[in-house]
């Protein structure tokens, strides 16, 4: 029997979004035994997880307390930490998997016994999810795919499974029969309340839209939260008259689940609460703001809408400091109303003009599975697309050719062509390319300087080449090697500078620098080897989003150049909804079913 | 056998040298008649107190001792580890706990009972051994050892102190280390003018002469566009708005100072400009405040409003004024008495000209108050000379004797003026009385000043006087104006004792008396009623490690990185991080627990920041 340890020491969303990954873990290993590592704040989120065998929490509260008391000690949570790990060791995991975005998870599974999860040993997912956690706004995957590569896993759609117990299921019927809910009836959730304040649409936002739904639609309003919202719950019950439920503070989680599930859809902001909707049926309808992005962590499975705003600041990079309070009025309920709309009834209820005004204001994606079974986000209604939209996109495949292991010259050349392809098909489908040639000679530019990258850091790698020999011939002939590594020292600031002033090739430079910062071992031959490594793969990656950028480009000329006056039209239409992009949710239902 | 008197005068003056704080607080304790005095089979006292009787009915000092031995078995101590004791009783189990050479701390919540304890039994080695502690204000990190019949009865701060939620090893010398050498940010707020305007000046040398990051709010600078606004010809209600007003402005400048400067601690002189609203911003800062009320609080009456308003209150009086202050919530008071900077009231080398021109055989400094012009209306006979302002407008033969037409003098020749005369007369002032106040108690900063030149003084009796001087070996006294006039014959007779005296007087200032003596009192005062304004420095310090031996005793593993990182005994998270960090390879298994503690740190530190 496998016995597999999850380090998993987030919040309450990131042991949600672990759940298709934990799913896939016991379908790649039937019969194996799988542990999360949790910490003890959210600790019973686990008991929801049907596939998770045991959980281990780690007492976070007591840390702080030591730490953190009147006099900070060492001592007591050195002791706390070895005896807890000592027990944690005896268990003697065959595999361990490390989804805690910060460092704390890494050394949690070296002490948890996994003697390869250290910097050394790290497999390059890991080393580019330790590094993505500081710059969480250039992931170009949804987490729940990420924690799938994490451990070793292809994404396949697959459904999160949580467990509901009967219980709780009684509840549910029994609370909404108190409330007078007729089982006819549909059922609209509302979750209002998120862990920060700016990730919050405004109160009055969910009053308004509230209105319009009970005006148009035959449904009720249910209310879901937790107790921290229980006075904001009050008062939205308050504001929002007649029949609206109020579930805020009133449930456990898992009747929160059970809940959940009987909501035809859910509107709500990017919380934990969105995620347990994930395994019920209904139908997602979130909102992005603050430092949240859909593309990262918006709803998983397919058939969702995300919207978040259309500003230059958005992601925002200091949610704790910024009090502009645009970014979350910014959406209006109108728009929100217009994708209940369309949900339920698979009908724009807004006219063209009302609705080309509000996407000036706010993006709106709905979620499908790619080709490859990734989680994507595109937009409802077509949109020109930008060269940083298309740049994080040849990043995207960029990130998956490199991180799985894939080297070869002809597998990168079959991979840059299919991945082109693959994109070719998604552009047309879902954007708009009015000005090609614009966009072109924007990506000359970018292409330009990964020229520039490709050419220093073949510079580097003879170099360190240099260095290697000089190491094996010369000794310790200080001079030689400290005017060697001189070089590489001047060329790599190159590098950095015109990466970092390039902002779509950030998270490449960045990457480049995390993989130096966490170079190991005393030996200098060691670390050469290890910098000859990194320039190896860092060439790779450019070369890859020169070709892929080369191939979208020349094929796109070409089609353009063929294209008939249909295809023309396609690409330079006016936005669009087809009822086969988004149908009424029964019809979905029947295709899901 | 000892009277019950005798045993408590014993105590008493025994708490006052070892907690002079417990001490004051124990003189105004009344025990109600509920408790009940009693006597062992072997004659040793023991009290019963609803019905639960505190000590064996037999034996009460093998009861002690069986107490020490059933814990030691229980739990055994390493060697020379201080233990907790919850409960005093008539300390049976204390003495017995001395005799095994085992110390550490008193927690007794009853007031009542210690007094009692004072009344019946000698506690003198007790009280010079171990601490007794009357508050619980956090979790001790040593063994507790319980008295039951205490716990019994004071069941409410026996949870508590299981239940505290923090963690702070009172006694251990080496908890303290970080802090006692830890600078302190102190903002110090004197006065637009008045008496306690040099104090100030005095108190941030000695606060910096102790290592502290002082900055004086010189609130003094203010004083002419002050006393212009209050010239202006007003009625009484507008000079007050206007007086408010200033006030107002001087203190949103002192909080706004404090918002730049983050004070870990402000201090107030008497008289300072802060408002009450000032005040409760402060508080709501969660900046620790102190007052140094240093008047006379029946002359003055301001104390009043303000006492409540700050986290410590400091006085130069006691008895009947902490009774006052205890009547309005006040609660961490603190006698804090003047004293002297030695720097600057010194022995000096004076020149001919300089002895001419500032001595005389008997001399005043100061105001011309009412009790000091009739009383020295009887010394016109001698050669007496009068320094000092205010007596200008007297019609009277004193005027004299009236030094530079009564203009105020300069620190410097003051000074001058101790050094030079052979007698300098010293009288605390009142409006009332005809001489000398009978119930004066407070000791004026003249009696410290004059002492710490070295000088001699005829000074008027003080209730507190003889807490700070020997009377008659380091400061003569009198209480009437015939005891002054032969004190001052005798002493004008014999200049041998006069010098003798004089130099004794400016020994004790050098021993008790200096304003680092006062700061570092105060300071220790903060310590124990408001440590969070210290804790709050180790809070932004990294977590540490204590005691190196008894962690590697415990873990041998981190041995030897601990004797690489620490120094002195203890050890902080960052420098064991960074001898982990130089070593560069894979760290080992205990060294990596480092790492997790140290990210762990940084995420919470992060998490709060957001």
């Amino acid at each position: 029997m496998l016995n597999i340890l999850v380090i998993n020491l987030a919040r309450f969303g990131d042991i949600i979004q672990s759940v298709p990954m934990i799913q896939g873990l016991k379908r790649k290993y039937p019969g194996s035994r799988i542990t999360m590592l949790v910490n003890n704040h959210f600790s019973h989120v686990c008991s929801m997880i049907p596939d998770i065998d045991d959980f281990v929490e780690l007492d976070f509260k007591k840390i702080t307390e030591w730490l953190f008391g009147s006099q900070p000690s060492i001592e007591k949570t050195y002791g706390y930490l070895r005896a807890f790990f000592d027990n944690l060791r005896k268990i003697r995991f065959d595999m361990t998997i490390n989804i805690t975005p910060h460092d704390i998870g890494i050394i949690s599974s070296f002490l948890a016994g996994d003697r390869q999860s250290y910097r050394e040993k790290l497999s390059d997912w890991s080393l580019y999810y330790l590094n993505i956690t500081r710059y969480w706004k250039t992931l170009p995957f949804n987490v729940v795919d990420l924690f799938l590569k994490l451990a070793g896993l292809i994404p396949e759609k697959i459904i999160p499974r949580l467990q509901i117990s009967s219980k709780a299921q009684s509840f549910a019927e029994e609370f909404l029969r108190q409330a007078g809910h007729n089982e006819k009836d549909l059922l609209i959730g509302f979750n209002t309340g998120a862990s920060t304040v700016e990730k919050q649409w405004p109160p009055e936002h969910f009053i308004d839209l509230a209105g319009m739904i009970r005006k148009n639609f035959n449904v009720r309003v249910i209310l879901f939260g937790s107790e921290s919202e229980r006075e904001l719950g009050e008062h939205l019950t308050d504001k929002m008259h007649g029949s609206t439920i109020n579930a805020i503070a009133k449930t456990s989680l898992m009747e929160l689940a059970a809940l959940m599930d009987r909501t035809r859809i859910l509107i709500t902001n990017d919380s934990g609460p969105m995620h347990i909707a994930a395994a019920c049926s209904t139908r997602r309808i979130s909102l992005h703001m603050g430092k949240e992005k859909c593309a990262s962590t918006g709803p998983y499975g397919e058939g969702h809408i995300a919207l978040q705003p259309k500003l230059e600041c958005h992601p925002c990079k200091n949610p704790e400091t910024c009090s502009n309070r645009y970014c979350r009025e910014i959406i209006s309920p109108d728009l929100v109303f217009s994708m209940v709309g369309l949900l339920l009834r698979g009908e724009k209820i807004l006219d063209r003009e009302r609705i080309t005004r509000e996407l000036k204001k706010a993006y709106v994606f709905k979620s499908v599975f790619d080709s490859r079974s990734f989680l994507d986000f595109f937009p409802v209604w077509k949109t020109e697309v930008t060269i940083s939209e298309l740049c994080t996109r040849f990043c995207r495949y960029m990130w998956d050719f490199s991180l799985s292991g894939n080297s070869s010259m002809s597998e990168l050349e079959r991979n840059t062509r299919n991945s082109a392809d693959d994109l070719i098909c998604i552009i047309e489908k879902y954007y708009l390319t009015k000005d090609l040639f614009e966009l072109k000679k924007k990506w000359k530019k970018t292409d330009a300087v990964l020229s520039e990258l490709m050419m220093l850091t073949q510079q580097c790698q003879s170099l360190s080449n240099e260095l290697k020999k000089a190491l094996h011939y010369a000794g310790n002939n200080i001079k030689t090697l400290q005017k060697l590594s001189g070089k590489i020292e001047m060329i790599d600031e190159r590098i950095i500078s015109l990466g970092e002033a390039t902002y779509d090739l950030k998270p490449l430079i960045r990457m480049l620098c995390f993989e130096k910062e966490n170079m190991y071992g005393n030996q200098i031959s060691a670390l050469v080897a290890q910098t000859s490594l990194i320039y190896r793969n860092f060439h790779d990656r450019c070369q890859f989003l020169r070709k892929i950028g080369k191939t979208f480009f020349d094929r796109c000329t070409l089609r353009h150049k063929n294209m008939t006056d249909k295809f023309k039209n396609r690409l330079s239409a006016e936005p669009i909804i087809k009822s086969t992009q988004l149908q009424p949710l029964e019809r979905l239902n029947e295709k899901i079913a | 056998m000892k009277k019950n008197g005798q045993i408590f005068t014993e105590n008493i003056q025994t708490m006052r040298e070892n907690n002079p704080e417990l001490a004051a607080r124990l003189m105004y304790v009344l025990v109600p008649d509920c408790y009940e005095v009693l006597y062992s089979k072997n004659n040793k006292p023991i009290f019963k107190i609803s019905n639960i009787t505190f000590h064996s009915l037999y034996d009460p000092v093998r009861e002690g001792r069986n107490f020490v031995e059933s814990h030691i078995n229980r739990q055994p101590l390493n060697n020379r580890e201080n233990v907790i004791v919850f409960g005093l009783g008539f300390a049976y189990h204390i003495n017995a706990m001395l005799e095994k050479n085992i110390n550490g701390l008193i927690i007794e919540p009853s007031l009542e009972i210690i007094r009692l304890a004072m009344e019946h039994v000698d506690l003198r080695q007790v009280i010079e051994s171990m601490d007794i502690q009357t508050n619980i204000k956090r979790k001790y990190s040593s063994k507790i050892w319980t008295h039951q019949p205490s716990a019994k009865y004071n069941r409410e701060a026996f949870q508590q102190l299981n239940n505290a939620d923090t963690v702070f090893n009172d006694f251990s010398e080496r908890s303290y280390f970080k802090v006692k050498k830890s600078s302190l940010k102190i903002l110090l707020v004197s006065p637009i003018y008045g008496g306690s305007l040099p104090i100030a000046g005095y108190c941030c040398r000695a606060l910096k002469k102790l290592g502290h990051d002082v900055h004086l709010w010189d609130a003094s600078i203010f004083k002419v566009p002050f006393e212009k606004a209050l010239e202006l010809n007003l009625d009484p209600e507008n000079k007050k708005v206007l007086h408010d007003l200033f006030l107002h402005l001087i203190s949103e400048m002192i909080v706004a100072t404090c918002s730049d400067f983050s004070p870990d601690l402000v201090i107030a002189m008497a008289q300072a400009p802060l408002s009450k609203k000032a005040l409760e911003r402060l508080r709501s800062k969660q900046i620790t405040t102190a007052f140094w009320f240093v008047e006379d609080y029946q002359v003055m009456d301001y104390w009043q409003e303000y006492a409540p308003l700050y986290d410590l209150f400091f006085t130069i009086q006691e008895d009947r004024f902490f009774n006052v202050l205890s009547m309005i919530g006040v609660q961490n008071v603190c006698y804090l008495p003047l004293a002297a900077d030695t720097e600057i009231h010194r022995p000096l080398n004076l020149t001919g000209h300089e002895k001419e021109e500032f001595g005389s055989d008997i001399s005043f400094m100061g105001a011309g108050y009412y009790n000091r012009q009739n009383l020295f209306m009887g010394l016109l006979d001698f050669d007496f000379r009068i320094w000092g302002s205010e007596w200008d407008e007297i019609q009277s033969p004193l005027r004299k004797k009236l030094q530079r037409n009564g203009d105020r003098l300069s620190t410097e020749d003051t000074v001058k003026v101790f050094n030079a005369s052979k007698i300098n007369l010293n009288l605390h002032s009142s409006v009332c009385h005809e001489g000398v106040n009978p119930f004066g108690d407070f000791v004026n900063p003249r009696t410290f000043e004059i002492a710490s030149c070295g000088s001699f003084q005829l000074v008027d009796n003080r209730q507190l006087l003889n807490k700070h001087f020997a009377i008659n070996d380091e400061v003569v006294c009198y209480s009437c104006p015939e005891e002054l006039r032969e004190q001052i014959q005798f002493y004008l007779r014999h200049s041998d004792k006069r010098v003798k005296i004089a130099q004794q007087s400016r020994e004790r200032i050098l021993k008790e008396h200096t304003y680092a003596h006062r700061m570092k009192k105060l300071l220790s005062f903060v310590l124990e009623r408001k440590p969070e304004c210290f804790f709050h420095k180790i809070d932004r310090m990294t977590p540490m490690v204590k005691d190196i031996n008894a962690f590697s005793d415990e873990y041998p593993e981190v041995k030897s990185i601990l004797e690489l990182a620490g120094k002195d005994g203890i050890a902080d998270l960052d420098q064991i991080l960074s001898i982990i960090k130089n070593r560069g390879s894979t760290p080992q298994y205990h060294e990596a627990i480092f790492i997790l503690i140290k990210d762990f740190h940084e995420l919470v530190k992060e998490q709060t920041a957001c």
